[in-house]
């Protein structure tokens, strides 16, 4: 991670201190700056967290893709933070399974906007992640392997936004753009029947 | 007067801020739209989870979730994936806090459907507070068949606004209005009021819900679809834990404390011990529950790893912190029912 501020934590400050009678100075103007970007920086929020108790594992129901197979049901979309460059927070992601047999199993994670599903499978930007085991152990897996963790990105090229109604001051009604993502989970066709997903995370991070 | 936050987060240069001189009006507009920025995008309530309940025909349950919501908050957006297996499909009812107008959305038999539904925020409140989400199964057709709608993902997340108030008292927005810094003028601290009031308190700007996890209740206040504690040891809620990184505040800080609750049942007269435990750090101390209708446990607290903005990974020490909820019973001999456990950083 990349801390923006100038600090990497914040300043403590008495408000009160700063009197209404005279000009900011340059001084308090860092203070309030170092605060706003370090908080930005750990604006991040947890997307997904789920873990199973016992038995709730998802699996796929039959190996039907050509090559992944869905496993279903889909999880529902979720907003995601934008950077200046209008490329998204990086995702910071776990996913939790194994195999029933020691059949090697591959577990495909997809971020992408809203809507794309299997169109991403197949990106190179840094959108997807393979998980692979061999382990009937029922474990957090990570691409680095051990206790590690997998990282998402989007680029802002691909970004694409949604329109929703959200409220105004006033009450009323009005459109605005949301960037509305998905995290979709697949695995590999040969071996699906015995791959089983028990948890998934996804936060985001500003890097 | 209003403002309008920018959509996304906007970069903030302070190489021309220089000590000994006075604030310039844009260097103070830079720090107005980043602060506006943190206060309009939204938080999520209920990161996405999967309940795996199944709710019978005409048949309501609830979900109760504990969150710490933003005062700037006007809408949320309750994201499900349901699922019918009734041959001429359901319809489902939902209901936020128990509000009268009751949504209906039909599902179709066969594939899960994403349904969202809005919630307009009644009276916002910074306050930490319930949130009860009401499902109701109906049946869609004359067909007399058992039927089930199954819910199988739960998210909640709050709506960015798209306009803040400039004024900055209490039960205001606390946006600052960058128009009124003029280009060769110094800057009073009335341009900045909303940054110098928000800027210094982490709780107001970016909480972060690190669990929300919930099996509903039926129209009787049964927990058909609770987990079940009833050992004299601690058992774990989770299988594996939930990661968890707290929000790293001050410079140098490597933990961060959470505050959670769950909410459940005691059956038999039982009393029991329930705490929040980190792989990194140890447990918590442990709450007495011992309420035979549901409620809401003391809070707990848990000391967890934090962000680490030097290292790549963001982890301390490069091992995950897992977040789990443990449950221990301590007299009589009935079941803990859980049926919530909520958990903020």
């Amino acid at each position: 991670m990349t801390a923006s501020s100038l600090y990497t934590g914040i300043i403590r400050f008495n408000e009160l201190y700063h009197r209404r009678d005279r000009p900011v100075s340059v001084d308090a103007g860092l203070m309030l700056a170092n605060n706003a970007l370090h908080f930005a920086d750990q604006a991040g929020q947890v997307r997904i967290a789920w873990d199973i108790g016992t038995g709730d594992e998802l699996q796929a129901a039959a190996a039907t893709g050509t090559t992944y197979t869905d496993i279903l049901p889909k999880l529902p979309p979720f907003p995601i933070r934008l950077r200046p460059n209008g490329s998204t927070y990086a995702i910071r992601m776990r996913l939790g399974g194994y195999s029933t047999d020691g059949t090697s199993v591959t577990f495909r994670a997809v971020l992408g906007n809203v809507g794309t599903g299997r169109a991403r499978l197949n990106d190179v930007e840094g959108n997807v992640a393979d998980f692979t085991t061999t382990s009937t152990s029922n474990a957090w897996r990570d691409v680095n392997g051990g206790s590690g963790w997998t990282v998402l990105e989007y680029p802002a090229s691909e970004v694409a936004t949604v329109a929703r109604q959200v409220i105004t001051r006033s009450g009323d009604r009005e459109m605005t753009s949301i960037a509305l993502f998905e995290l979709q989970v697949f695995v590999a066709t040969v071996g699906a029947t015995k791959a089983r997903l028990s948890g998934l995370y996804a936060a985001e991070y500003w890097s | 007067m209003t403002v309008r936050p920018p959509p996304v987060r906007t970069a903030l240069d302070t190489s021309g801020m220089l000590t000994g001189a006075a604030l310039r009006g844009l260097q103070g507009q830079s720090i107005a739209r980043l602060t506006n920025y943190l206060l309009a995008d939204g938080w999520q309530l209920v990161p996405i989870y999967a309940p795996r309940t199944l709710i019978g025909r005409d048949s309501t349950v609830t979900f109760h979730f504990r969150i710490w919501p933003r005062y700037q908050t006007k809408l949320r957006w309750i994201y499900l994936v349901a699922s019918s297996a009734e041959e001429g499909g359901s319809a489902i009812g939902l209901s936020i806090n128990g509000d009268a107008q009751t949504e209906h959305t039909l599902l179709g038999s066969g594939s899960a459907s994403t349904i969202v539904r809005e919630y307009v925020v009644a009276t916002r409140s910074s306050t930490e507070t319930e949130l009860t989400v009401e499902i109701e199964s109906l049946l869609a057709s004359d067909e007399i068949l058992p039927s089930a709608v199954t819910i199988h993902w739960i998210g909640v997340a709050e709506a960015p606004r798209t306009e803040l108030q400039t004024t900055s008292g209490v039960g205001s927005d606390k946006g600052t209005d960058g128009t009124t810094m003029v280009t060769s003028q110094p800057l009073m601290r009335a341009n900045l009021e909303g940054a110098f009031v928000v800027l210094g308190d982490a709780d107001t700007i970016v909480r972060r819900h690190v669990l929300n996890w919930a099996r509903p209740v039926d129209s009787t206040n049964n927990g058909l679809f609770a987990v079940a504690f009833s050992s004299t040891s601690y058992v774990d809620l989770f299988a594996l834990g939930l990661p968890v990184l707290g929000r790293q505040i001050f410079r140098g800080a490597t933990t961060a404390t959470l505050s959670g609750k769950i909410y459940g049942y005691a059956t038999g007269g039982a009393t029991f011990n329930v705490r929040l435990t980190s792989s990194e750090n140890g447990s918590g101390g442990a709450v007495s529950f011992s309420s035979a209708t549901p409620a809401w446990s003391s809070a707990m607290s848990l000391t967890v790893d934090c962000e680490d903005l030097s290292t790549d990974a963001g982890l301390q020490s490069g091992d995950w912190d897992l977040l789990n909820v443990e449950i221990q019973r301590t007299s009589g001999t009935g079941f803990l029912q859980l049926l919530s456990a909520s958990a903020v950083a």
